[in-house]
């Protein structure tokens, strides 16, 4: 293959807010289960909270800032910022241009907000990848960040355990190179499941109402319409077929073996369910990431925290995969540059 | 092959003897199940023993309307000879 642009991931900085919820004061909060058993279920021993007055454009910033003072680039090289939350600073405006302002960028560039959850990173590259490789951007920002702490009841032990709030900014830069450096891609959208994570009321669709608000107790848990629901059972159900699938078919297309792939980063969910995956799939530990003891599942900033955590050499090839709410999935190799 | 002859039940049986305290050589299509009652890690249990077990997967609300063991076979070999 001749020398072309290619999109490549250049640099990862994430930011996790102060706030900290330990396992310790959960399992005084929420009584039944104990530090252990929240440990064992979930592999997470904490989760940081962003604090009532802070955003999920907050935490943008703060990963943002953190990658330009890594030196990856700076603010004027940006054409186009990427931003992938469900939990935006409002409605409208899109919360990219605030960002575009706060962060310093061009009023020259491309921005747009995308509404994804945990396969949000891997859709964000590919957008990316479209943008650096067909000559509309050079640098593209992708920002990834979630609140999903303001959605859940303080008595939901289902969902209160898994989810810790954060942000990455990842920078897809144009390279010179003779192979591709980000794909292929693997999507997946099934919209059946869309009603086993989801907060239903609060937007178009349902308003907010002193009924929807009514709090009501299921095994041990308590919720209201206003706030996030999962139903866990289905969603491993999903996860147990869509992402064997997504794997293999990515397999097959990149014409590649599993023993082939350098690591594997996979949304980090829980680890109950990464290590069910791992083992059905017959992926050696040391070659998978399970990076959510201190953070959680931070929705679609897990890959790119765990990426930035694996810290690998140059001339790897990773397996991403994301899945999760929609339902929605998606799969793609990269090489590390 | 035909399902049968894939099948290897120790993975869900194993897990439903952690449930429901019967040894696993006791358990058969007549025993009793519960699955309202379980914990929700012990349905994602039983789930990730269907599919290692069957390597197939089931809805939700199907496997915790079984009433007895015989009943979680048929639901799981019908749903695996899809």
């Amino acid at each position: 293959m001749m020398p072309a642009t290619k999109a490549a991931i250049a640099a990862i900085a994430s930011y996790l807010p102060e706030g900290r919820l330990s396992n310790d004061a959960l399992a005084m909060e929420l009584g039944a289960w104990t530090a252990g058993d929240i440990l064992q279920k979930t592999g997470i021993a904490e989760r940081r909270i962003a604090a009532d007055d802070e955003c999920a454009s907050d935490l943008g910033v703060a990963a943002a800032q953190k990658l330009f003072a890594s030196c990856a680039c700076t603010p004027d090289e940006i054409d186009y910022l990427l931003f992938c939350t469900q939990s935006p600073d409002y409605f409208l405006p899109t919360t990219a241009c605030l960002l575009q302002d706060r962060l310093g960028l061009r009023t020259s560039i491309g921005a747009i907000d995308f509404n994804q959850g945990c396969s949000g990173f891997v859709y964000g590259l590919s957008l990316a990848k479209g943008l650096v490789e067909t000559g509309q951007a050079r640098n593209v920002l992708l920002i990834t960040a979630e609140t999903y702490s303001k959605y859940i009841n303080r008595r939901d032990r289902s969902v209160r355990t898994l989810f810790g709030d954060a942000a990455a900014a990842t920078l897809v830069r144009g390279v010179e190179a003779d192979r591709e450096l980000l794909g292929p891609f693997v999507f997946g959208t099934d919209g059946r499941g869309a009603n086993n994570l989801i907060v239903p009321t609060g937007a178009a669709r349902r308003a907010r109402t002193p009924e929807s608000a009514a709090e009501v107790e299921e095994k041990g848990s308590w919720r209201s319409q206003d706030d996030l629901y999962m139903n866990g059972a289905e969603i491993f159900n999903f996860t147990l077929k869509a992402v064997p699938a997504a794997v293999q078919e990515l397999l097959a297309r990149s014409g590649r073996a599993l023993d082939s792939v350098d690591h594997f980063v996979f949304h980090q969910a829980n680890k109950f369910m990464l290590d069910r995956l791992r083992t059905k799939l017959g992926i050696d530990p040391a070659r998978f990431s399970l990076e959510l003891e201190s953070c959680g599942n931070t929705v679609s900033s897990t890959i790119p925290i765990a990426l930035e955590r694996a810290a690998l050499p140059a001339g790897k090839d990773v397996m991403l995969v994301g899945f999760g709410v929609g339902y929605s999935w998606a799969a793609a190799m990269m090489r590390t540059v | 092959m035909s399902v049968e002859a894939e099948v290897d039940e120790t993975p869900l049986l194993t897990k439903l003897s952690e449930i429901t305290h019967v040894p696993v050589a006791e358990l058969g299509d007549a025993t009793e199940l519960d699955p309202t009652s379980w914990e929700s890690i012990e349905v994602l249990d039983i789930i990730a023993a269907i599919d290692e077990s069957y390597g197939t997967t089931v809805p939700v609300q199907r496997l915790t309307a079984c009433r007895s063991l015989g009943e979680l076979r048929q639901l799981v070999r019908s749903a695996a000879a899809q």
